[in-house]
Protein backbone atom coordinates (compact mmCIF):
# COMPACT_ATOMS: atom_id res chain seq x y z
CA UNK A 1 0.00 0.00 0.00
CA UNK A 2 2.03 3.52 -1.06
CA UNK A 3 1.69 5.32 1.87
CA UNK A 4 2.36 9.57 1.74
CA UNK A 5 5.66 10.19 3.01
CA UNK A 6 5.33 13.74 4.64
CA UNK A 7 3.98 14.82 8.60
CA UNK A 8 3.12 17.18 10.43
CA UNK A 9 5.04 19.36 12.74
CA UNK A 10 4.89 17.90 16.58
CA UNK A 11 4.32 20.95 18.93
CA UNK A 12 4.64 20.26 22.78
CA UNK A 13 3.81 21.95 25.30
CA UNK A 14 4.55 21.14 29.17
CA UNK A 15 2.30 22.49 32.17
CA UNK A 16 2.16 21.15 35.81
CA UNK A 17 -1.09 19.54 36.58
CA UNK A 18 -3.40 20.76 39.21
CA UNK A 19 -1.42 18.82 41.94
CA UNK A 20 1.07 20.91 41.53
CA UNK A 21 3.62 17.91 40.90
CA UNK A 22 2.93 16.11 38.22
CA UNK A 23 4.12 17.58 34.20
CA UNK A 24 1.28 16.88 32.05
CA UNK A 25 2.22 17.48 27.98
CA UNK A 26 -0.07 18.89 25.22
CA UNK A 27 0.99 17.78 21.50
CA UNK A 28 -0.31 19.38 18.39
CA UNK A 29 0.18 19.23 15.01
CA UNK A 30 1.13 21.28 12.07
CA UNK A 31 1.88 25.04 11.34
CA UNK A 32 0.01 26.24 14.13
CA UNK A 33 0.71 26.11 17.71
CA UNK A 34 3.12 26.32 20.85
CA UNK A 35 6.90 26.15 20.77
CA UNK A 36 8.01 23.88 18.00
CA UNK A 37 10.01 20.49 18.93
CA UNK A 38 12.90 20.80 16.98
CA UNK A 39 12.69 17.67 14.03
CA UNK A 40 15.82 15.25 15.10
CA UNK A 41 16.00 12.46 13.01
CA UNK A 42 19.87 11.40 14.31
CA UNK A 43 18.74 11.72 18.09
CA UNK A 44 19.88 8.95 20.26
CA UNK A 45 18.34 8.10 23.32
CA UNK A 46 21.52 6.49 24.33
CA UNK A 47 24.11 8.72 22.93
CA UNK A 48 24.30 10.64 25.95
CA UNK A 49 24.49 7.65 28.34
CA UNK A 50 26.99 6.12 25.71
CA UNK A 51 29.51 9.46 26.43
CA UNK A 52 28.81 8.95 30.17
CA UNK A 53 29.98 5.54 30.11
CA UNK A 54 32.74 6.11 27.74
CA UNK A 55 34.14 8.96 30.47
CA UNK B 1 3.93 2.42 49.75
CA UNK B 2 6.28 1.70 47.10
CA UNK B 3 9.06 -0.36 45.94
CA UNK B 4 11.33 -2.82 44.22
CA UNK B 5 11.23 -6.56 46.28
CA UNK B 6 13.55 -9.14 44.74
CA UNK B 7 12.36 -12.58 43.51
CA UNK B 8 15.68 -14.76 43.63
CA UNK B 9 13.88 -17.88 42.69
CA UNK B 10 13.24 -16.55 39.04
CA UNK B 11 15.59 -13.70 39.10
CA UNK B 12 13.58 -10.71 38.91
CA UNK B 13 12.23 -7.40 40.54
CA UNK B 14 8.82 -7.20 41.38
CA UNK B 15 7.01 -3.78 42.12
CA UNK B 16 4.77 -3.23 44.96
CA UNK B 17 2.74 -0.06 44.70
CA UNK B 18 0.02 -0.61 46.89
CA UNK B 19 -1.70 3.07 46.42
CA UNK B 20 -3.15 1.46 42.99
CA UNK B 21 -5.30 -0.08 44.86
CA UNK B 22 -7.12 3.05 45.23
CA UNK B 23 -6.75 4.12 41.70
CA UNK B 24 -9.91 5.20 39.38
CA UNK B 25 -11.53 1.99 38.38
CA UNK B 26 -14.20 2.03 35.13
CA UNK B 27 -15.94 5.67 36.04
CA UNK B 28 -18.74 6.33 33.83
CA UNK B 29 -18.42 8.44 30.90
CA UNK B 30 -19.45 12.07 32.81
CA UNK B 31 -16.45 11.64 35.29
CA UNK B 32 -13.70 9.92 33.06
CA UNK B 33 -10.17 11.75 34.09
CA UNK B 34 -8.68 11.31 30.89
CA UNK B 35 -11.53 13.84 28.55
CA UNK B 36 -10.76 17.31 28.63
CA UNK B 37 -12.00 19.22 31.40
CA UNK B 38 -15.58 21.31 29.60
CA UNK B 39 -16.82 24.13 31.43
CA UNK B 40 -18.95 24.09 34.61
CA UNK B 41 -18.24 20.54 34.21
CA UNK B 42 -15.96 17.34 36.54
CA UNK B 43 -12.57 18.70 36.51
CA UNK B 44 -10.86 15.43 34.82
CA UNK B 45 -7.00 15.02 35.10
CA UNK B 46 -6.49 17.34 31.48
CA UNK B 47 -7.71 20.91 32.47
CA UNK B 48 -7.88 22.27 28.82
CA UNK B 49 -11.15 22.13 26.69
CA UNK B 50 -9.45 19.81 23.75
CA UNK B 51 -6.45 18.56 23.46
CA UNK B 52 -5.15 16.46 20.17
CA UNK B 53 -3.03 13.91 22.20
CA UNK B 54 -1.74 14.33 25.70
CA UNK B 55 0.87 12.64 28.13
CA UNK B 56 1.42 12.94 31.45
CA UNK B 57 2.60 11.50 34.75
CA UNK B 58 -0.05 8.37 36.01
CA UNK B 59 -1.99 9.71 39.43
CA UNK B 60 -0.74 6.28 40.89
CA UNK B 61 2.31 5.24 39.41
CA UNK B 62 4.15 1.93 39.95
CA UNK B 63 7.20 3.86 39.52
CA UNK B 64 8.42 7.53 40.58
CA UNK B 65 10.42 10.23 39.39
CA UNK B 66 11.26 10.41 43.02
CA UNK B 67 10.76 7.36 45.23
CA UNK B 68 10.49 6.80 48.43
CA UNK B 69 12.40 5.18 50.51
CA UNK B 70 11.54 1.60 50.63
CA UNK B 71 9.31 0.57 54.22
CA UNK B 72 10.54 -2.22 54.56
CA UNK B 73 14.41 -3.70 54.79
CA UNK B 74 15.61 -6.13 52.49
CA UNK B 75 17.86 -9.10 52.76
CA UNK B 76 21.18 -10.24 51.57
CA UNK B 77 18.41 -13.40 49.96
CA UNK B 78 15.56 -10.89 49.39
CA UNK B 79 16.94 -7.47 48.46
CA UNK B 80 15.02 -4.18 48.10
CA UNK B 81 15.50 -0.68 46.05
CA UNK B 82 13.81 2.16 45.55
CA UNK B 83 10.77 2.20 42.84
CA UNK B 84 12.15 4.82 40.61
CA UNK B 85 11.46 5.81 37.28
CA UNK B 86 8.32 6.93 35.28
CA UNK B 87 5.11 6.29 34.60
CA UNK B 88 3.15 8.04 32.01
CA UNK B 89 -0.41 8.04 30.72
CA UNK B 90 -1.09 8.48 26.86
CA UNK B 91 -4.58 10.35 25.40
CA UNK B 92 -5.11 9.38 22.21
CA UNK B 93 -7.94 11.37 21.57
CA UNK B 94 -10.38 13.91 23.20
CA UNK B 95 -13.57 11.14 22.29
CA UNK B 96 -14.34 9.27 24.81
CA UNK B 97 -16.17 6.28 23.27
CA UNK B 98 -13.45 6.13 20.02
CA UNK B 99 -10.79 3.36 19.85
CA UNK B 100 -7.20 3.21 18.06
CA UNK B 101 -8.15 1.13 15.40
CA UNK B 102 -11.42 4.41 14.36
CA UNK B 103 -8.24 7.04 14.43
CA UNK B 104 -7.20 8.32 10.47
CA UNK B 105 -3.60 7.19 9.60
CA UNK B 106 -2.49 10.76 9.72
CA UNK B 107 -3.84 10.79 13.55
CA UNK B 108 -1.80 7.45 13.89
CA UNK B 109 1.37 9.29 12.54
CA UNK B 110 0.76 11.84 15.34
CA UNK B 111 0.94 8.90 17.99
CA UNK B 112 4.20 7.85 17.08
CA UNK B 113 5.94 10.92 16.79
CA UNK B 114 4.55 11.30 20.36
CA UNK B 115 5.85 7.67 21.32
CA UNK B 116 9.04 8.54 20.13
CA UNK B 117 9.22 11.92 22.39
CA UNK B 118 8.49 9.60 25.17
CA UNK B 119 11.24 7.50 24.36
CA UNK B 120 13.89 9.65 23.65
CA UNK B 121 12.87 12.07 26.60
CA UNK B 122 12.15 9.00 29.26
CA UNK B 123 15.24 7.37 27.73
CA UNK B 124 17.58 9.89 28.80
CA UNK B 125 16.74 10.09 32.33
CA UNK B 126 19.82 8.50 34.50
CA UNK B 127 18.01 6.06 36.47
CA UNK B 128 15.41 4.51 33.45
CA UNK B 129 17.34 1.81 31.37
CA UNK B 130 14.17 0.88 29.37
CA UNK B 131 10.74 2.69 27.88
CA UNK B 132 8.08 0.26 27.30
CA UNK B 133 4.86 1.75 26.01
CA UNK B 134 1.91 -0.19 25.65
CA UNK B 135 -2.17 -0.35 25.58
CA UNK B 136 -3.67 -2.39 27.56
CA UNK B 137 -7.66 -2.62 25.88
CA UNK B 138 -10.61 -3.82 26.75
CA UNK B 139 -12.53 -5.01 30.34
CA UNK B 140 -10.73 -8.42 29.51
CA UNK B 141 -8.20 -7.14 29.71
CA UNK B 142 -8.65 -5.11 32.62
CA UNK B 143 -8.35 -1.86 32.12
CA UNK B 144 -9.40 0.21 34.55
CA UNK B 145 -10.59 3.30 32.23
CA UNK B 146 -12.17 2.94 29.05
CA UNK B 147 -11.06 6.14 27.49
CA UNK B 148 -8.99 5.62 24.56
CA UNK B 149 -4.69 5.74 26.14
CA UNK B 150 -2.11 3.78 26.14
CA UNK B 151 0.63 3.83 28.82
CA UNK B 152 4.55 4.24 28.73
CA UNK B 153 6.83 2.52 32.00
CA UNK B 154 10.17 3.97 32.55
CA UNK B 155 11.64 1.35 34.19
CA UNK B 156 15.10 1.33 35.83
CA UNK B 157 15.54 -1.87 35.13
CA UNK B 158 15.53 -3.89 31.91
CA UNK B 159 12.20 -6.14 31.86
CA UNK B 160 12.76 -9.79 31.99
CA UNK B 161 10.79 -10.46 29.04
CA UNK B 162 13.20 -8.11 26.94
CA UNK B 163 16.41 -9.34 28.64
CA UNK B 164 15.28 -12.71 27.55
CA UNK B 165 15.12 -11.80 24.27
CA UNK B 166 18.45 -10.21 24.30
CA UNK B 167 19.57 -13.47 25.70
CA UNK B 168 18.27 -15.03 22.92
CA UNK B 169 19.32 -12.75 19.99
CA UNK B 170 22.91 -12.47 21.33
CA UNK B 171 23.46 -15.91 21.14
CA UNK B 172 22.00 -15.88 17.77
CA UNK B 173 24.50 -13.46 16.92
CA UNK B 174 27.18 -14.54 17.78
CA UNK B 175 26.43 -17.88 16.56
CA UNK B 176 25.67 -16.62 13.08
CA UNK B 177 26.79 -13.31 12.98
CA UNK B 178 22.62 -12.17 11.92
CA UNK B 179 20.15 -10.29 13.59
CA UNK B 180 17.47 -13.27 15.17
CA UNK B 181 14.68 -10.95 14.86
CA UNK B 182 15.12 -9.36 11.30
CA UNK B 183 15.97 -13.67 10.68
CA UNK B 184 12.47 -14.24 12.12
CA UNK B 185 10.84 -11.63 9.92
CA UNK B 186 12.32 -12.67 6.47
CA UNK B 187 11.77 -16.33 7.43
CA UNK B 188 7.84 -15.36 8.08
CA UNK B 189 8.16 -13.39 4.36
CA UNK B 190 9.86 -15.89 2.38
CA UNK B 191 7.15 -18.19 3.81
CA UNK B 192 4.41 -15.99 3.68
CA UNK B 193 1.87 -17.80 5.29
CA UNK B 194 1.36 -15.98 8.27
CA UNK B 195 1.75 -12.92 6.96
CA UNK B 196 -0.99 -10.61 7.44
CA UNK B 197 0.05 -7.11 5.72
CA UNK B 198 3.07 -5.92 4.48
CA UNK B 199 5.06 -2.26 3.54
CA UNK B 200 8.55 -1.01 2.85
CA UNK B 201 9.47 -0.79 6.76
CA UNK B 202 7.78 -3.19 8.19
CA UNK B 203 5.64 -6.60 8.43
CA UNK B 204 2.88 -8.24 10.45
CA UNK B 205 2.36 -11.54 11.07
CA UNK B 206 0.71 -14.29 13.14
CA UNK B 207 4.54 -15.61 14.47
CA UNK B 208 5.22 -19.46 13.92
CA UNK B 209 5.34 -20.07 17.56
CA UNK B 210 2.37 -17.93 18.42
CA UNK B 211 1.50 -18.26 22.12
CA UNK B 212 -2.10 -16.86 21.42
CA UNK B 213 -4.94 -17.68 18.32
CA UNK B 214 -4.30 -14.07 17.03
CA UNK B 215 -1.13 -13.03 18.27
CA UNK B 216 0.44 -10.33 15.74
CA UNK B 217 3.91 -9.08 15.53
CA UNK B 218 4.60 -6.02 13.47
CA UNK B 219 8.40 -5.48 12.72
CA UNK B 220 10.58 -3.16 11.27
CA UNK B 221 12.15 -4.47 8.44
CA UNK B 222 15.02 -1.64 8.03
CA UNK B 223 18.28 -3.06 9.72
CA UNK B 224 19.98 -0.50 12.23
CA UNK B 225 15.79 0.01 13.48
CA UNK B 226 16.06 -0.84 16.74
CA UNK B 227 13.35 1.67 18.70
CA UNK B 228 11.62 4.72 17.62
CA UNK B 229 14.49 6.80 17.49
CA UNK B 230 16.00 5.32 14.73
CA UNK B 231 12.57 5.64 12.70
CA UNK B 232 12.73 7.80 9.94
CA UNK B 233 9.42 9.59 7.94
CA UNK B 234 9.02 6.85 5.95
CA UNK B 235 8.94 4.35 8.96
CA UNK B 236 6.69 6.57 10.84
CA UNK B 237 3.90 6.64 8.17
CA UNK B 238 4.17 2.87 7.01
CA UNK B 239 3.95 1.72 10.88
CA UNK B 240 0.78 4.11 10.96
CA UNK B 241 -0.78 2.35 7.85
CA UNK B 242 0.09 -1.36 9.24
CA UNK B 243 -1.00 -0.40 12.99
CA UNK B 244 -4.32 0.64 10.98
CA UNK B 245 -4.83 -2.75 9.35
CA UNK B 246 -3.76 -4.54 12.36
CA UNK B 247 -6.25 -2.66 15.00
CA UNK B 248 -8.98 -2.50 11.90
CA UNK B 249 -8.65 -6.49 10.99
CA UNK B 250 -8.92 -7.32 14.65
CA UNK B 251 -12.19 -5.74 14.68
CA UNK B 252 -13.30 -6.49 11.95
CA UNK B 253 -12.88 -10.66 12.42
CA UNK B 254 -16.36 -10.73 14.50
CA UNK B 255 -17.16 -7.90 14.14
CA UNK B 256 -17.11 -6.18 17.47
CA UNK B 257 -14.10 -4.28 19.08
CA UNK B 258 -11.64 -6.91 19.75
CA UNK B 259 -9.45 -6.54 23.42
CA UNK B 260 -5.96 -6.82 23.21
CA UNK B 261 -2.32 -6.41 24.68
CA UNK B 262 -0.35 -4.07 22.76
CA UNK B 263 3.40 -4.44 23.77
CA UNK B 264 5.84 -1.92 21.74
CA UNK B 265 9.68 -3.51 22.34
CA UNK B 266 12.72 -1.90 21.76
CA UNK B 267 15.94 -1.67 22.64
CA UNK B 268 16.80 -1.11 26.34
CA UNK B 269 18.22 3.22 27.43
CA UNK B 270 21.37 1.25 29.70
CA UNK B 271 23.46 3.28 27.17
CA UNK B 272 24.89 -0.10 25.51
CA UNK B 273 24.74 -0.54 21.81
CA UNK B 274 22.44 -2.92 20.08
CA UNK B 275 22.40 -2.52 16.77
CA UNK B 276 23.24 -5.62 15.66
CA UNK B 277 21.06 -7.64 18.23
CA UNK B 278 17.82 -6.20 18.50
CA UNK B 279 15.21 -4.50 16.40
CA UNK B 280 12.08 -2.93 16.75
CA UNK B 281 8.92 -4.83 17.12
CA UNK B 282 5.24 -4.60 18.46
CA UNK B 283 3.98 -7.60 19.48
CA UNK B 284 -0.50 -7.62 20.05
CA UNK B 285 -1.83 -10.09 22.24
CA UNK B 286 -5.82 -10.55 22.02
CA UNK B 287 -7.08 -12.93 24.48
CA UNK B 288 -10.13 -14.40 22.63
CA UNK B 289 -9.48 -17.72 20.76
CA UNK B 290 -13.22 -17.75 19.21
CA UNK B 291 -15.74 -15.33 19.04
CA UNK B 292 -17.22 -16.31 22.56
CA UNK B 293 -14.14 -17.81 24.19
CA UNK B 294 -11.01 -16.34 25.86
CA UNK B 295 -8.26 -18.01 26.35
CA UNK B 296 -6.59 -17.82 29.78
CA UNK B 297 -3.25 -17.93 31.62
CA UNK B 298 -3.79 -20.72 33.21
CA UNK B 299 -1.84 -23.56 34.84
CA UNK B 300 0.67 -24.43 32.29
CA UNK B 301 1.23 -21.00 31.11
CA UNK B 302 1.41 -18.87 34.71
CA UNK B 303 2.74 -21.80 36.60
CA UNK B 304 5.36 -23.04 34.74
CA UNK B 305 5.88 -20.31 31.44
CA UNK B 306 4.42 -23.02 29.20
CA UNK B 307 2.46 -21.96 26.74
CA UNK B 308 -0.39 -24.15 24.56
CA UNK B 309 -1.86 -22.80 21.45
CA UNK B 310 -5.21 -24.68 21.07
CA UNK B 311 -4.90 -23.44 17.12
CA UNK B 312 -3.15 -23.42 14.18
CA UNK B 313 -0.69 -19.60 13.33
CA UNK B 314 -0.98 -20.78 9.71
CA UNK B 315 -4.82 -20.96 9.51
CA UNK B 316 -5.57 -17.92 12.12
CA UNK B 317 -3.85 -15.73 9.37
CA UNK B 318 -6.43 -16.85 6.80
CA UNK B 319 -8.28 -15.39 9.04
CA UNK B 320 -7.43 -12.25 9.96
CA UNK B 321 -6.51 -11.55 6.12
CA UNK B 322 -9.76 -12.12 5.56
CA UNK B 323 -11.12 -10.08 8.10
CA UNK B 324 -8.36 -7.34 6.90
CA UNK B 325 -10.16 -7.40 3.72
CA UNK B 326 -13.46 -6.54 4.99
CA UNK B 327 -11.86 -3.20 6.52
CA UNK B 328 -11.33 0.54 5.16
CA UNK B 329 -7.52 1.78 5.70
CA UNK B 330 -7.45 5.38 5.35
Amino acid sequence: MPTEQTEDTMHKRETIMEDGKRKLYYFTFGDEGATPEPADESHDANSAKEASNNE
Amino acid sequence: MSELRWHPLVGQWVITATERQERTFLPPKGFCPLCPTKPGEFPSEISEADYDIVTFENKFPSLRPNPPVPAIAGTELEPVDVAGGVCEVVCYTPDHDATLAEQPIRKIQHLIQVWTDRFKALGDRDEVKYVFAFENKGKEIGVTMFHPHGQIYAYPFIPPIIEKELEQTTKHFEKTGRNLILDIAESEIADGRRVIAKNDSFVAYIPFFARYPYEVHITATRPGVTSFAEFNTADRNNLAVILKQIVSAYDKLWDFSLPYIMSIHQRPTDGKDYTNTYQFHIEFYPPYRTKDKLKYLAGSEAGVGAYINDTLAEEKAVDLRAALAKAVIE
